[in-house]
């Protein structure tokens, strides 16, 4: 459902939290990362993913798109 | 949670950083005034064009482009001739202007010889549209602002105005993220925050994937009910096809390179109601015609792009590529062959008809009927289907007149016992431990109206419609808000709600049938008492009508 992030790969830089213009992100705290803290609220507009300067974020299609 | 936040003070406050706002601000401050933007998400992706805008309407000087009265006579026809034909000729003459600055920023908008390239478009025969790589559209926007020093209130939403003697000033804002309230002083007002986009269930069943921008909640017409500024064109929702199941604005695109919509037969079922103009007609007819399609049994339909050349194809996909690049994941991971495979099709949810067609009235200056407030975009209304070519064009035009407007006025603070109340009118709500939710809210109105204000549409219904919607009013002192982001939800519920009246009542009013206003009980134009601006606006917090007549 919508952003998924690879916690390996990100490096905590917040873009997409700068970005998201539905604030879908959130900074974790303790140490969780980033979280999609509300995915319902995607847009699907797919800039987060553009955004991230190192692929960190694939946008994945739902099931209620792609069935 | 909720605390003060630093009175501002300004010469412009300018509301929405999309294309309108961004123009306004930034010829705003060229013109000497200091501005503050206000923006619900983040100005460098914000807006109908975060992801991107790979067309923009114009007359170009380019061969084969047509004039600028042709110009305004094809999107007049676009708007059944309910628009401002000299705003539209404005709009025209204008957009060159507009990209050419948009180029000095870094907006690549020519191909690599150096050209201009234009598209066929929707509508008209001639060649309006300058096809162009604005994937980063929005950050050059950003990039200007910032070098143009525009105070940028990001993830800002406002609550309401200060009037001051019938003028503009100043706004309540308040932090999505952290609840803060705010209060900022002005002498003039743009409003540029776009239409109600999450006014109607939406098709695809995912409460966010709507054909506009789902942040679009009609804040821009709340504000300008409180100031009694006059609207228009709100019962003339918007129409827009979308591909199934996932809600893109593409429409344009598709067509511009001569996709054909056939139905389940394999019928190209425009032959059947718009022989002439087939696909090219206006919008709101092929719209009506895949609506048909599948009343009477002949649906699912499709885009059909199988007689391209490859060249119309790639042209196609580097559009998508520029304005939403996401749609090419979409036919790749549904196994989309487009050389081969039809591509499923349907009407996008219903809203406020965007690009100068519902909202508030502007004239050339792009001022509203109340001194001191502008209006620019999707929120600004009865221009004409002119897409984001109107944003621009009257965005830039609202930041000289705001300017212009505020320059012998000095801003003063809020009166501190309106801010106290405009504070607790704003977030009463928050921390409530009972009582409905915005979401519930926004639930309900969407319903509401999809059941009763939809494309069809009768007097029994709309009264029962405007019924519910009057009941729901009833809830609005009981909401409750657990979070900030709840607290904006909520704010957008209530503002949904209120264009979800307007709607609904206008559409009660207008008796009779025309471009994407259908009445089954009033099913023909009536030109002698309806070829005429209905306007809403609100006066001592009720709503009311009238109509008036089109500009010459």
């Amino acid at each position: 459902m919508a952003p998924r992030i690879d916690q390996v790969k990100c490096n905590l830089c917040g873009v997409c939290i700068e970005n998201c213009p539905g604030d879908c992100f959130e900074m974790g705290a303790g140490g969780d990362g980033v979280l999609v803290a509300r995915p319902l609220t995607c847009w699907h507009c797919g800039t987060c993913e553009v955004d991230c300067l190192i692929g960190a974020i694939y946008v994945e299609l739902p099931i209620m798109m792609l069935a | 949670m909720a605390q003060e936040r630093s009175d501002f003070r300004c010469d412009v406050v300018v509301i929405g950083g999309g294309l309108a706002g961004c123009m306004a601000a930034l010829h705003a401050q060229e013109k000497g005034a200091n501005v503050i933007l206000v923006e619900k998400s983040a100005v460098q992706r914000s807006g109908a064009a975060a992801s991107g805008l790979d067309h923009a309407r114009g007359v170009y000087p380019v061969e084969g482009c047509g004039t600028a009265d042709e110009f305004a006579d094809a999107f007049m026809r676009q708007s059944e001739g309910l628009g401002n034909r000299r705003l539209l000729q404005i709009i025209g003459e204008e957009m060159p202007d507009r990209m050419f600055y948009l180029e000095k920023y870094g907006l690549r908008i020519r191909d690599d010889n150096g050209r201009l390239l234009l598209q066929s478009g929707v509508g008209t025969r001639h060649s309006f549209i300058l096809s162009f790589q604005g994937e980063d559209l929005k950050k050059r926007f950003d990039q200007a602002l910032r070098e143009h020093g525009v105070t940028i209130l990001n993830r800002t939403m406002p609550t309401g105005l200060v009037l001051d003697g019938g003028r503009i000033a100043g706004v309540g804002v308040v932090d999505t993220r952290t609840a803060e309230f705010s209060t900022i002083g002005c002498g003039a007002l743009v409003l540029a925050s776009g239409g109600a986009n999450r006014l109607y269930q939406s098709a695809t069943g995912l409460s966010y994937n709507t054909v506009g921008c789902p942040y679009n909640t009609g804040d821009a017409y709340a504000l300008g009910y409180q100031a009694g500024a006059e609207m228009v064109h709100f019962e003339f929702t918007q129409l827009m096809i979308t591909l199934k199941n996932y809600s893109v604005p593409g429409y344009a695109g598709a067509i511009g390179v001569g996709a054909r919509v056939v139905n389940a037969l394999g019928e190209r079922i425009m032959e059947r109601y718009n022989p002439e103009m087939l696909e090219r007609a206006p919008r709101h007819f092929v719209c009506l015609a895949v609506y048909q399609e599948n009343l009477e049994g002949r649906g699912p339909c499709y885009f059909d792009f199988r007689h391209l050349t490859q060249d119309g194809l790639e042209h196609y996909r580097t559009g998508l590529r520029n304005e939403r690049a996401l749609i090419l994941r979409y036919f790749d991971e549904k196994g989309l062959d487009l050389r081969r495979d039809l591509v499923e099709i349907e009407l996008g949810e219903l809203a406020t008809q965007n690009g100068g067609v519902t909202g508030l009235l502007i004239d050339e200056e792009a001022a509203t009927s109340v001194p001191g407030l502008y209006a620019a975009g999707d929120c600004a209304g009865g221009v004409g289907y002119c897409a984001g070519s109107n944003a621009m064009v009257f965005g830039w035009r609202a930041g000289a007149g705001a300017a212009k407007y505020a320059s012998g006025l000095s801003a003063v603070s809020w009166p501190a016992e309106a801010a106290r109340a405009e504070k607790l009118r704003a977030l009463g709500s928050l921390g409530k431990e009972h009582g409905p939710s915005g979401r519930e809210l926004e639930a309900k109105v969407q319903k509401t109206m999809s059941d009763y204000v939809g494309v069809q549409r009768n007097r029994a219904g709309l009264d029962t419609g405007i019924q519910r919607l009057e009941n729901l009013k009833g809830y609005l002192g009981d909401l409750q808000s657990s979070s900030p982001n709840d607290l904006m939800v909520a704010l957008e519920a209530k503002n949904t709600l209120l264009v979800g009246e307007m709607v609904a009542r206008a559409s009660l009013m207008r008796t009779e049938s025309r471009w994407t206003h259908q009445r089954v009980d009033y099913p023909q134009p009536d030109d002698a008492n309806w070829k005429k601006y209905l306007v809403v606006t609100g006066k001592d917090g009720r709503t009311v009508l009238y109509t008036r007549e089109l500009p010459a």
